[in-house]
């Protein structure tokens, strides 16, 4: 890559750093793992910037190489997935405004297929839309409407209550 | 569970991201050139394994081949194995000493339709000197530019098998000889010796080991109209105590217009006109004669001669227009004072 690219690149990064992190994190929940699907996808934009810096929407082709790297680490072997750390993790504190929930839906999200928790993650924390998530995943439209239509229906089954949102309106 | 609810948790489930990061652009970066070299040599590696692999195929299945083929009877080492061309041409064929008697570096070489001369001397005009002529197919030797008086005292006697073929020394002394042999089937050629020891051995190792290349072009240290016109004459001249001179002649078989090319004359007079790359000094001479000049590169002068059909207007024209195009597709391939150089 020549200078003024590699330069374009970091700058590139810098800026869009901070929301590539709160995606990975929504889709690892895990602060490490999260590091690791951005680090690894920091890798696969530089291999491809010449392509990425002439996109239209590079939040979104950056977005793109993320879930798909995402999806494709789940693909792989758990020796791949796994990092051995000799620390026990500590307790994460837990902001926001309902802690009680935010921990159930972490837990149901973790039980989630990845192509579910993926396109919920996509339509609802990134606010895509179906096509644009279609695109993301690299799946059709239709797919992310089944994807959706049962990822919502399983987290309705684990978190039968609408309390959170309930306390929070009662609030 | 509605989807106004799962967007605040999903943010706040995003909320809790880590602060602190070891995520770095620089390291992705060198992670990634990491990469690109790795699939590089992997790249590498898989060419030179694939190369090894075919070259390793190729030689065991030619060993194998070779294994089963019948054995191949070969002819007997006197047998005449060239086939001599009906006209020389120098685009075409390339004739050349396998062996000379050593200090004999000065040569000459003069090619036509009928045959090709090649001169070696220690210095011109005078000294040792070993001629060969090789006629083409059904062609003669011509006589010999020696002085006939002395040419009528040869006495004549039965030489070796050359080419398979029987041959005839014409002596003149012991260190003056011509030896006449077949270099090819139809095709006489001729080795004249003078003032060398041995005479008649050094002619007929000479013209034993003689070489006429036919389908290869004579190398030649510059290239001109493309596609190559057929060439009519070749002289060359290589000294090394003063310079290379060469000229050639372009036609269409003897048939149409010709032009002569001369190379390392000294010096362009002023030039006055511009063809291809080159500024030209151009001269009408006389009839259908110009003469056009120009600096090749620093070490190498050109002149371009038109040899029109006729002196007629109708035979001048195409004759200008060739020596023009040999002029603008005209480039130094080699240097003319290096043989070794020239393609």
């Amino acid at each position: 890559m020549v200078d003024h690219q590699d330069e374009e690149y970091h700058e590139y990064v810098r800026s869009a750093l901070p929301a590539l992190r709160r995606l990975a994190y929504v889709l690892c929940q895990d602060g490490h793992r999260a590091d690791d699907l951005v680090q690894g996808t920091l890798v696969k934009l530089y291999l491809s910037w010449s392509k990425a810096r002439m996109a239209d929407n590079r939040a979104a082709y950056a977005r793109t190489v993320l879930v798909r790297t995402f999806l494709g680490e789940r693909r792989t072997g758990w020796a791949r997935r796994v990092v051995l750390v000799d620390r026990v993790p500590e307790n994460v504190p837990i902001p926001g405004p309902d802690p009680a929930a935010t921990l159930a839906l972490r837990a149901a999200l973790a039980n989630l297929p990845v192509k579910q928790r993926a396109t919920l993650v996509l339509r609802y924390y990134a606010d895509l839309s179906v096509d644009e998530t279609a695109e993301a995943l690299g799946v059709p439209a239709n797919t992310v409407k089944s994807h959706t239509a049962r990822g919502l229906a399983a987290l309705r089954s684990a978190l039968p209550e609408e309390a959170p949102a309930r306390n929070r309106s009662a609030r | 569970m509605n989807e106004t609810t799962l967007r605040q948790l999903l943010h706040g489930v995003a909320a809790e991201t880590p602060r602190g990061t070891e995520v770095d652009s620089y390291t992705a970066a060198e992670t990634a050139r990491q990469q690109q070299r790795r699939r590089r040599q992997l790249v590498l590696a898989g060419a030179a394994a694939l190369v090894l692999l075919v070259t390793t195929a190729s030689v065991v299945l030619a060993l194998v081949t070779d294994r089963r083929a019948a054995p191949v009877t070969t002819p007997p080492p006197s047998a005449p194995t060239s086939v001599a061309p009906t006209a020389f041409d120098p685009a075409r064929s390339w004739v050349r000493p396998g062996w000379l008697p050593a200090g004999l570096d000065q040569w000459e070489l003069e090619q036509e339709a009928q045959g090709a001369r090649y001169t070696a001397t220690a210095e011109p005009g005078s000294g040792p000197k070993v001629a060969v002529y090789v006629a083409a197919r059904g062609g003669r030797i011509p006589d010999q530019p020696s002085d006939p008086a002395v040419r009528g005292t040869d006495t004549e006697v039965a030489g070796p098998l050359i080419n398979g073929a029987e041959s005839t020394f014409r002596v003149r002394s012991t260190d003056s000889v011509e030896l006449l042999f077949g270099w090819a089937p139809g095709a006489p050629g001729s080795v004249d010796v003078e003032g060398v020891a041995n005479a008649k051995d050094v002619a007929v190792r000479v013209a034993r080991e003689f070489r006429v290349l036919v389908g290869t072009p004579t190398p030649l240290p510059f290239a001109s109209i493309r596609p190559k016109v057929p060439l009519t004459r070749l002289d060359i001249t290589h000294n090394e105590a003063t310079s290379t001179m060469r000229v050639m002649y372009l036609g269409k078989n003897g048939v149409g217009p010709g032009v002569e090319i001369d190379l390392n004359r000294n010096g362009v007079p002023p030039t006055t006109d511009r063809i291809g790359p080159y500024a030209v000094a151009e001269q009408h001479v006389s009839g259908g004669e110009y003469h056009y000049m120009f600096q090749a590169d620093p070490d190498t002068t050109v002149q371009v001669v038109t040899r029109p059909e006729s002196t007629g207007p109708e035979a001048v024209a195409p004759a200008i227009e060739l020596a023009e195009r040999a002029i603008a597709e005209f480039r130094m391939v080699g240097d003319v004072r290096d043989p070794s150089s020239w393609k």
